[in-house]
């Protein structure tokens, strides 16, 4: 493989790759560097790349390995991490009440995210974020159809459950 | 789409039956907050709708990359080569191996029936050892003919096969 086809098929899913690691490590520094790892351990065996079916799958389940270790190896679990705030976009006419509140909101959101099994997580995450269709996830995760639509399943309604129990206190 | 269509939606979202497409339609009404959709769902899209605007490498890490794969070449080249001398050299070595264990088994026979030759033909004078090489070439020479008819056979057919396959 050249560079160029691998700009192509392979760098071009780094942003991707990025969300991903960052969903399971909150770490900014740690998901760039699982990138790196990642993208470069794909570099040294460009040659070989012709012979997987779907790359931007492969590339996601080498993130998704990489982002593993490296929590076991941090001795932290996936919801341990500090839930990282990221700025959002808001329109002018906001307040910043509403700002404050969408803020908390989305903040909530992740959290109980966060608190969902690993591979509830990481299949909601694939869906939701990343855009992935069922049979790509499958092969991310490397489970079957079914289990892949009950994490899904499991993962939505737990959060449905969890935010119509908060609601209903406010 | 309806408000019915939307709640319609919204379940078989939860249900985990919607499609992409239909998710796509879900986040669009959700992003404008949409009324016919419950907040539990609006706010989780947003949520997911934050985590795919905000997080994205910048271009340090592209340069970085890219800065690190040009050095890496050289490393990989190294390698590749090395394994790749040995690789040669394993070869090489099996060949010398195998041609040398023939060499010599045949060798052996080869030189006892010359030595023996040798040793059995000894002329008295030229014009004998000149018909003993007579002999010895036209006997080759009978064995060579022989050996030229079914290479001709051979061409024959293979004529024949080119003109039936229209080829000539």
């Amino acid at each position: 493989m050249l560079k160029d086809d691998f700009q192509r098929e392979v760098f071009s899913h780094r942003h991707k790759m990025y969300r991903f690691a960052m969903s399971f490590l909150k770490n900014e520094e740690e998901a760039k560097d699982i990138v790196q790892e990642v993208l470069m351990k794909l570099w040294e065996t460009k040659n070989e790349l012709s012979e997987i079916k779907n790359l931007e799958a492969w590339c996601m389940t080498l993130t998704r390995n990489k982002s593993l270790d490296a929590l076991k190896r941090s001795g932290k679990r996936l919801n341990d991490r500090l839930d990282v705030h990221h700025e959002p976009a808001h329109s002018t006419s906001d307040t910043p009440l509403d700002i404050v509140a969408e803020k908390e909101s989305i903040a909530n959101v992740k959290k109980l995210a966060d608190k969902l099994p690993e591979k509830q997580k990481t299949a909601f995450t694939l869906r939701e974020i990343q855009g992935y269709s069922y049979l790509e996830i499958c092969d991310i995760m490397s489970i079957s159809m079914s289990q892949c639509k009950v994490n899904i399943f499991r993962a939505r309604n737990t959060l449905k459950e969890e935010l119509t129990k908060q609601y209903s206190y406010e | 789409m309806s408000d019915s269509q939307l709640n319609k939606l919204e379940e078989k979202y939860w249900n985990g039956e919607t499609s992409l497409e239909e998710e796509r339609l879900l986040k669009n009404a959700a992003s404008q907050k949409d009324p016919a959709l419950s907040r539990e769902i609006v706010d989780l899209f947003k949520a997911c709708e934050d985590e795919t605007m905000e997080l994205k490498l910048d271009e340090s890490f592209d340069q970085e990359f890219w800065s690190k794969v040009e050095d890496q070449p050289r490393v990989i080249k190294g390698n590749f080569g090395t394994l790749n001398f040995i690789r040669y050299a394993a070869a090489a070595v099996v060949i010398f191996c195998l041609s040398a264990t023939i060499w010599y088994s045949l060798g052996d026979s080869s030189s006892e029936s010359q030595m023996s030759a040798s040793s059995q033909e000894k002329f008295e004078s030229p014009e004998e050892a000149f018909e003993e090489a007579k002999k010895a070439l036209s006997f080759a020479s009978a064995k060579m003919n022989k050996a030229k008819k079914p290479v001709r056979k051979i061409e024959k057919f293979h004529q024949a096969t080119l003109s039936v396959s229209g080829m000539d």
